[in-house]
């Protein structure tokens, strides 16, 4: 949403919060944190060992600049005053008013298998439909699996996928983290309705560190879906979250998302997925909000004929810096990776295409193609591409396109001779422009990139 | 050396460093200057740049035209300057005498190290072809600058890599479009068997008042060996909405289809690889010789 509509449209709630950690980070907020939630000493451990990990790592040297981004004054642990429910009708009114306007409670009637919600710091809303419930699905809230499944949690938390010390937010995030969904599907089950949750920052100065660990047992299938917003602060506030998915032999996810934070947070997100044997990752990311992104899906393709497709689209708006890419390794034999990314520039925006595709040794007969395209809207924009390929065997396909235009003058002159507006031909070259990308979600999720595309097209003519 | 540059009639000796030139920042050594006059077309012009450090700072006035071919003695840390008046058309030409004789030898060891640095500017209208082919070293480091600051401009760039042996190779194009209507075309191929091992950047700029570039780059790589290793970065930053800008990087080994129909013909193996590698070569040769 365009920011100017998120003043009258998405205010902040007030008066639900019901606890505050102090500004800043210490040892001290980090316990707290953990204290709260009452949680094992394995997890305090390795919130402790990633937090003086985070001390003494320095700050990214290259991609956009995090200057305007003050981790001192973030709230790091922001506790809504509602418990965590299973029914819309108890969850507080404010805050309920806040995911209905989102449109949360009436998407899960119409197509859902089961909705997480999560609200700052901690999750108030999380429900499963009962038929995947009886099939040994687990979907909760990842507070509520550490103590519940400790075994498989400690298992899959921040081990083989994303280390604790995989760099510096990702250090801060473990150090931190609060809330997030926690999904188990058995050997063999299909889920075939998606499961979302959905991600809403309220307080100013907020941080917010959710975690979300999905497992595809092997020969099992689910499809989960984000959504991601925050109302506008004058002060930044920062998402660094983390996503990790672990495709066991034969299983797939499809995990979309889209994140439409305010224009002055900074999304630092991490996202990665190990994929066995036989498995599948789709991976649909939005990203249209934020005043800086940085995020970089990655795909470790560790099994045998493992495959990753990735399909990806930034607007950088004025102001916004989208720093996105894709990343795959290619680990195992015969493994394949698609990536498709595309972007736009508009009013000075900033966006960069950063991948990073590599094959080893042990990658023989393994394909890789990406493929980038780029739309310049308007003078002053900016589009940047840094792929990078690492190939160490000769016995794997890697191919890399990448393309940087703008609107083409003959298509639009087409459209405008069948009568639409200059304005209205923009808006539909555009659309068609991200329509890989959009056909691929579910509907809900494609009428509000749609939208949302259009409301930051509105008034690009002139 | 003096004599043989002004044999040709266009170059003059210089035994002391160009003005502007930073000492401690390149390359000394011995020095060569070339001017071409406005409106003079001085053909070919061989450069034999001697082993060890030398400059080499060439200046062509409006409409002037000129081939330079640099050809080695032995490992070189070189540095190539270029001025190109408006309209003034240059080919920069440098490679191995070696593989300009023999064209199917993938070297498997070569001297010690060798560093080049070369840039150009270009005003309006000017025209400069780099023509590259970096094989008979064991560490190779050549970093291209095209600075397009007239109108118009354009440049062409091929470079060859090709290593059978324990090569290592580092070649980095920056292609910068400064100005209106500059166009540029960057293409990138590599060679690699044995243990060779080679990182190759391109970064194409467009800069914020340059509107109607077009500009491609292609990186292509043939592996031959599974110890053979590629890291390809084909960069863009583009700043102006009024582009037309690519770029394509390809990694593989030989196409089995090609070899089947060449084995099919009833050549044997190493005939029909050498056979698609040298098709893999040929244009980059092509515009060597």
């Amino acid at each position: 949403m365009a920011d100017q509509f998120r003043d009258v449209y998405d205010k902040a709630a007030e008066g639900v919060t019901r606890h505050a950690a102090e500004l800043g980070i210490t040892e001290d907020v980090v316990r707290e944190i953990s204290a709260s939630k009452n949680e094992p000493d394995w997890m305090l451990e390795l919130r402790l060992k990633a937090f003086a990990m985070f001390k003494r790592t320095p700050m990214p040297s290259w991609g956009p600049s995090l200057e305007g981004l003050d981790l001192d004054q973030i709230t790091y642990f922001v506790r809504p005053d509602a418990e965590e429910s299973q029914s819309w009708a108890t969850v507080p009114d404010k805050i309920r008013e806040t995911f209905e306007k989102l449109g949360i409670p009436e998407a899960e009637r119409h197509a859902l298998s089961g909705v997480g919600a999560q609200y700052d710091s901690e999750m108030v809303y999380h429900n499963l439909k009962k038929e995947w419930e009886d099939k040994g699905v687990i979907f909760e809230n990842m507070d509520v699996a550490v103590q519940k499944y400790p075994e498989l949690v400690k298992k899959h938390f921040m081990t083989d996928c994303i280390p604790p010390h995989d760099h510096k937010f990702i250090m801060l995030h473990a150090a931190v983290w609060s809330g997030g969904t926690f999904i188990y599907v058995p050997k063999g089950v299909k889920v075939n309705v998606p499961l979302q949750a959905y991600f809403r920052m309220n307080a100013e100065r907020g941080g917010q560190f959710e975690h979300t660990l999905i497992i595809a047992d092997e020969g099992s299938e689910v499809q989960y879906i984000e959504g991601c917003s925050a109302p506008r602060w004058n002060a930044s506030s920062i998402h660094a979250g983390c996503v990790e998915l672990h495709v066991l032999k034969g299983a797939r996810i499809r995990y979309s998302s889209v994140e439409n934070w305010s224009k002055n947070t900074y999304n630092l997100n991490t996202k990665r997925a190990v994929v066995d044997g036989d498995g599948v990752v789709e991976w649909i990311n939005g990203n249209m909000g934020s005043g800086v992104t940085m995020l970089y899906p990655c795909s470790i393709l560790r099994g045998e004929r493992a495959q990753s497709h990735s399909l990806g689209v930034a607007f950088a708006g004025p102001g916004q810096n989208q720093d996105t890419g894709s990343k795959v390794i290619h680990a195992a034999p015969n493994t394949t990776s698609t990536i498709r990314a595309k972007s736009i520039s508009k009013g000075g925006g900033i966006s960069s295409y950063r991948g990073y595709v590599s094959a080893t040794h042990a990658a023989a007969g393994s394909k890789s193609s990406v493929n980038c395209d780029a739309l310049l809207i308007d003078e002053g924009s900016v589009s940047n591409t840094y792929p990078f390929m690492k190939i160490t065997t000769d016995k794997v396909e890697v191919a890399h396109e990448a393309t940087v235009g703008k609107i083409g003058e003959e298509e639009l002159f087409y459209l405008m001779s069948r009568g639409l507006s200059q304005d209205a031909a923009m808006r539909m070259i555009v659309s068609g422009f991200v329509e890989p990308i959009v056909k691929s979600l579910p509907l809900e999720y494609a009428v509000e990139l749609n939208k949302l595309i259009e409301s930051e097209m509105e008034g690009s003519v002139g | 050396m003096a004599m043989k540059l002004l044999k040709y009639g266009i170059g003059i000796f210089m035994p002391e460093a160009p003005e502007g030139f930073d000492l401690n920042r390149f390359a000394s050594g011995d020095a060569f200057s070339y001017t071409v006059a406005a409106g003079e077309d001085a053909g070919t012009v061989p450069i034999d740049v001697p082993a060890g450090r030398s400059s080499v700072r060439i200046s062509m006035g409006a409409g002037a035209k000129a081939r330079f071919v640099e050809i080695s003695e032995g490992p070189r840390e070189s540095v190539v300057e270029i001025d190109l008046g408006a309209a003034a058309a240059a080919a920069y030409v440098s490679g191995s005498r070696a593989i300009m004789r023999d064209r199917a030898v993938l070297p498997a060891n070569g001297t010690p190290f060798e560093s080049v640095h070369r840039t150009a500017r270009l005003a309006e209208g000017a025209k400069l072809e780099w023509i590259d082919e970096t094989s008979t070293q064991d560490f190779a480091r050549a970093v291209f600058v095209t600075r397009l600051e007239g109108e118009g401009a354009s440049v062409e760039a091929t470079s060859l890599l090709r290593g059978g042996g324990k090569q290592r190779f580092d070649v980095f194009h920056e292609i910068v479009h400064a100005a209106p209507r500059t166009t540029s075309n960057l293409r990138v191929g590599s060679v690699l068997a044995g243990d060779a091992k080679a990182i190759v950047r391109g970064l194409v700029r467009v800069e914020k008042d340059a509107p109607g570039c077009i500009s491609r780059q292609k990186e292509e790589t043939l592996l031959l060996s599974d110890a053979a290793e590629i890291d390809a970065v084909p960069m863009l930053e583009i700043g102006n909405q009024d582009v037309r800008c690519s770029h394509a990087a390809t990694v593989g080994r030989i196409d089995a289809e090609k070899m089947f129909y060449l084995m099919s013909r009833g050549l044997d193996r190493a005939s029909a690889e050498s056979m698609l590698i040298d098709a893999f070569m040929e244009p980059y040769l092509a515009k060597l010789s």
